[in-house]
């Protein structure tokens, strides 16, 4: 069983960090998974993006080719990404940043992750809020598996706030 | 990083030039001179962090063709020594690549390849170097050059890269590409049980009995370290067992055909492949590097429709393993060879296979990798 997820926005916001975590989170869940990243001139503001495989079995191709899942936080990156996403895939979109187009065979979830990062009181952890909410929603790895990472891979201070990013996303309902 | 622990090895999620930084330490690696460059930059600054700590040495040259000489220094007064490089650095390092050859300094180059000519595509996928690594530096000589294709072949080929330096005393090249390079995957590290490491043969002669290419015992002399009472003379020049130079016609031939036939007599140490449902194949795809992983997937899906489809994939592609190839070339009908230049080790391909039918080429420069659907439609081409 092989899933693919397309995280993209623009630099600054996480993006790569949120595969990492992904494929890291995988990796905790006992899965093969290999997490590869848009590599180049992006800096802050413009688009970028990470892609993560995760699978039962060994992992042959390890790039994203039609995700099965889309975690879009940019409306440049959600135009260029969306008509890639597999028949049948989920996409959550930041619904602060991107206006969504009706896409047939896509389930969409508008997800208010800026919004909800700002409640709680920092806006730059919406990349978290937006992978807490797709791992609620898809259950490829499990919140323990997800928090456990992000303690290990941030730095002691963001350890609450992350917290709260998490258990913001799990208990967003759409 | 934080590692799990799964059957007694660590489990770790590293990308490819951390795997080969932490691997080149597992082999003993003491010393890394080098010359940051994009996509190989993650191997030299996690060892600039890493050695120190073990007591190691790393050293920052003012380029690529000095970070060679400081690694051919190095492995002359004993140390495991290592550079990382990509396309225009693995350029310039040519010409110390042959000193290197030529003294017989054990070492190891690891080029991640990006896209070229000159300064390309720095930030992409390419395996445009591959006839460089065999062509690159002038002179004929003996070149080992090994290409794995997952994060754990990476590991282990690292460390058999330092293994065949110090055997065969010579250096030994490590070629990844961008994609490998810069994939994280998740890998168990094989504890140190698991694999072998080979040490250099040192002289047990008495200082002044000492000849450093002296080939009466072996085809590979024993190499005295630098300041240890053991003085001799280093050249690039054509030399005889002295070191000292010559151009005496028949020790220049002999010695020259040494150095060949210490790789070439010893090919059941040095090549490495993987066979892929070759048994019953009628179609042959040979390929190396990130693009195996695209036609392991091809393969699978030209199986699901029928079609009796292999794989020859070289993980040691240099010396290129002709004797598989001529096997399978005779029994095939037709071979694919994707890779991601214009065209490279398909000669070698048509050199050695003979095959009655066609070879043909799945070839993209541009950065972006190959896809399993490129790969599929052509064998669906021969098939």
């Amino acid at each position: 069983m092989r899933t693919e997820l397309l995280f993209c926005g623009f630099g600054g916001q996480g993006i790569i960090f949120a595969g990492k975590i992904m494929g890291q989170a995988g990796v905790a869940a006992k899965l093969e998974t290999a997490q590869s990243a848009s590599y180049g001139s992006e800096a802050r503001g413009s688009a970028c993006h990470a892609g993560v495989v995760v699978s039962t079995e060994q992992i042959g191709y390890p790039k994203v080719t039609k995700p099965d899942i889309l975690v879009a936080m940019s409306q440049e990156a959600y135009d260029k990404f969306i008509n890639t996403v597999k028949s049948g895939g989920t996409v959550f979109y930041d619904s602060h940043l991107v206006n969504a187009t009706e896409t047939e065979g896509v389930v969409q979830n508008a997800i208010p992750a800026t919004s909800l990062a700002t409640d709680i009181g920092r806006r730059g952890v919406a990349n978290v809020v937006m992978l807490s909410a797709m791992v609620a929603s898809s259950g490829i790895v499990s919140k323990d598996n997800l928090q456990d990472t992000l303690d290990e891979q941030s730095p002691p201070a963001f350890k609450e706030i992350n917290g709260n990013a998490v258990d913001a996303g799990f208990g967003f309902k759409g | 990083m934080p590692d799990n622990t799964k059957n007694g090895r660590k489990v770790v999620f590293w990308p490819g030039n951390i795997v080969v930084a932490e691997a080149a330490l597992a082999a003993g690696c003491n010393f890394f001179g080098g010359y940051p460059i994009t996509p190989s930059s993650e191997v030299a600054h996690h060892m600039s962090h890493r050695l120190p700590m073990i007591g190691g040495k790393f050293i920052q040259m003012e380029d690529e063709i000095a970070a060679m000489g400081a690694v051919i220094g190095a492995a002359l007064a004993g140390d495991k020594a290592m550079t990382a490089t990509s396309g225009p650095g693995f350029s310039l390092k040519q010409e110390n690549i042959g000193y290197a050859c030529m003294v017989e300094a054990p070492c190891v180059v690891v080029n991640v390849m990006r896209g070229g000519p000159s300064t390309g595509l720095p930030t992409a996928l390419g395996q445009s170097d591959i006839m460089q690594a065999r062509w690159g530096t002038h002179g004929d000589r003996a070149v080992i050059t090994l290409t794995p294709s997952y994060l754990d072949e990476v590991y282990s080929e690292t460390i058999r890269a330092f293994n065949l330096a110090e055997r065969f005393r010579m250096p030994v090249f490590l070629f990844l590409d961008e994609v490998i390079g810069h994939l994280a995957e998740r890998l168990e590290i094989p504890d140190p049980s698991e694999y072998e490491i080979i040490d250099r043969v040192r002289p047990t002669c008495p200082p002044e009995d000492y000849l450093p290419y002296d080939s009466t015992e072996s085809d590979v002399p024993p190499l005295a370290d630098y300041f240890t009472g053991y003085r001799y003379h280093t050249t690039g020049l054509n030399h005889d067992a002295s070191g000292f130079p010559t151009t005496n016609p028949g020790l220049v031939q002999s010695e020259e055909l040494r150095m060949m036939n210490k790789v070439y007599d010893h090919l059941d140490e040095i090549e490495s492949y993987e066979e892929v449902m070759t048994d019953d194949a009628e179609i042959l795809v040979v390929t190396f590097g990130s693009t195996a992983r695209a036609a392991s997937v091809a393969i699978n899906d030209a199986r699901a429709k029928g079609i009796k489809v292999g794989m020859l994939r070289p993980i040691t592609i240099w010396p290129f393993p002709e004797k598989i190839m001529r096997e399978l070339g005779k029994r095939v009908k037709g071979i694919v060879v994707p890779e991601a230049n214009l065209g490279q080790i398909i000669f070698e391909v048509e050199r050695v296979a003979k095959c009655d039918g066609p070879v043909v080429g799945v070839q993209k420069v541009g950065g972006v990798p190959i896809y399993p659907d490129e790969i599929l439609s052509k064998i669906e081409e021969l098939a």
